[in-house]
């Protein structure tokens, strides 16, 4: 779930709280179907509190960080130890879905499968460094960060960004004893394992929530998340439009009548921008391909895999965050013709519900 | 004296007693125990209570959307409920009794 967009419904102490408790079930591994849930929970009373002018201690006491600990005190120890199992699962479908690519990449035949080994003290010490740096940010950092108000959140972040890079430049660089292990083994175990778990996660949903697909996505499919729009993203474009139509109109480039088109134009621009973005990452991912077929059918199915995860992660990042920009523009030029106002009337109405 | 410890007993019974009045949700549960004096209560406590009401199966739960939008979660009283609420009652009734011969006689 995009917490950002709830916590950008809520404003001054009540975003606070959400925000608060967001880091705590972050920090804590709550899973995901508890968390969404709580969360979607508190949600609502917070709007509706927000909406009555409430004040926000009526609803989570002065203490948060006794709230989160009331307010999760029915995630018991058995649903923890369940969540290490999530945890272990993530681990093993990295770890078979790397050691394939890495044995398939390696491998001149299907008898060399066999003969390839891998060195484990690496994601042994990835591990322990992983469990390290939870540990630290949930019992030392995050209650540092509830008791003190005085310093800001974005310091304790600071700071837990740094444990990261110092654990990690760590797990990368302590030399360890190398521990080889056939490379087929270590894909049978986590295979297996992760099998099992697909299996026991059916089961498990099938006997609690009568369903086996995710709580938690379910939650998501309701209109009012679906439909749900960043208002601090909403925020920040009207205000670069507004700040646009001030410059354009004291040089007399533009009327205010006139603002609604040119942005109008400009959105159909990004849209055809989007489809051409997608053209080229799709003709990438096949030029790189063709030069490799003469090396072998498998070898260039698993390059235009990694390829294509690649690349679909980088236009993720770079045009992920555009599109939806794009999104709320478009909602927000399409609401200002249904209202019939110019775009400036409408920005200035608009900007005085944030 | 530990005032955690007394109003934990006795919250469950309140909680009970205001859903069996009709059905109602979080937001509202909190406005009413407020009314009536219970002000240092918040979600954090209230939460946990009607966790334990739902699965103990004294009160039942329907997800609703609320007038803002987002999906709230309705709660009404169910014939086990009723039945534990009425115990409840009667034993409240014979513990403050004795307490106030001891207390204020």
């Amino acid at each position: 779930m995009n917490y950002a967009t709830l916590e950008s419904q809520l404003k001054g102490d009540y975003r606070e709280v959400l925000s608060k408790v967001i880091l705590y079930i972050t920090s804590k591994n709550i899973s995901d179907s508890v968390a969404q849930e709580k969360i979607c929970d508190l949600y609502e009373i917070l709007l509706t509190a927000q909406y009555d002018s409430k004040p926000v201690n009526k609803i989570v006491g002065n203490d948060i960080a006794r709230f989160c600990k009331d307010y999760f005190s029915d995630y018991t120890l058995k649903e923890r130890f369940l969540s290490i199992f999530t945890w272990l699962f993530r681990c093993m479908l990295f770890l078979c879905v790397f050691e394939v690519i890495c044995t398939v990449s390696a491998s001149d035949s299907v008898s060399d499968i066999t003969k390839i080994t891998s060195d484990i003290a690496p994601y042994s010490l990835g591990i322990l460094c992983g469990v390290m740096f939870n540990f630290i940010v949930a019992e030392i950092i995050l209650p540092l960060s509830f008791k003190g108000k005085k310093i800001p959140d974005w310091v304790y972040l600071s700071i837990s960004a740094v444990i990261f890079i110092v654990l990690f430049a760590i797990a990368l660089n302590v030399p360890a004893p190398s521990i080889e292990v056939p490379s087929y083994i270590l894909i049978i175990i986590s295979g297996a394992y992760t099998l099992v778990y697909l299996i026991g996660l059916v089961i498990y949903r099938r006997k609690k929530y009568g369903t086996i697909k995710n709580p938690a996505k379910q939650i998501m499919k309701d209109s009012y998340y679906k439909n749900l729009t960043n208002k601090d993203f909403e925020k920040a474009i009207l205000e670069g439009w507004q700040a646009r139509y001030k410059r354009l109109s004291k040089r007399g480039r533009i009327t205010e009548e006139e603002y609604l088109s040119k942005l109008i134009k400009e959105q159909g621009f990004n849209e055809k921008f989007d489809t051409l973005y997608k053209i080229i990452f799709g003709v990438l991912i096949v030029a790189f391909a063709i030069p490799n077929l003469k090396d072998g059918v498998l070898d260039t199915l698993l390059l235009l895999g990694i390829m294509g995860v690649f690349e679909y992660l980088i236009y993720k990042l770079f045009i992920g965050t555009q599109l939806k920009f794009t999104t709320i523009e478009k909602n927000l030029i399409n609401e200002c013709i249904e209202k019939k106002k110019t775009m400036p009337s409408y920005i200035e109405e608009k900007l005085k519900e944030y | 004296m530990d005032n955690a410890q007394l109003m934990k007993g006795i919250l469950e019974g309140c909680v009970l007693g205001i859903i069996s009045k009709g059905e109602t949700y979080g937001y509202e549960i909190l406005n009413e125990l407020e009314c009536f004096g219970f002000e240092e209560l918040g979600e954090g406590t209230l939460y946990p209570i009607i966790t334990r009401l739902d699965k103990g199966g004294l009160i039942s739960c329907r997800k609703a959307k609320s007038p803002l939008g987002p999906i709230r979660k309705y709660y009404s009283i169910t014939p086990l409920g009723t039945e534990k609420l009425e115990e409840f009652k009667a034993r409240y009734k014979t513990i403050t009794e004795l307490t106030n011969k001891i207390l204020f006689n």
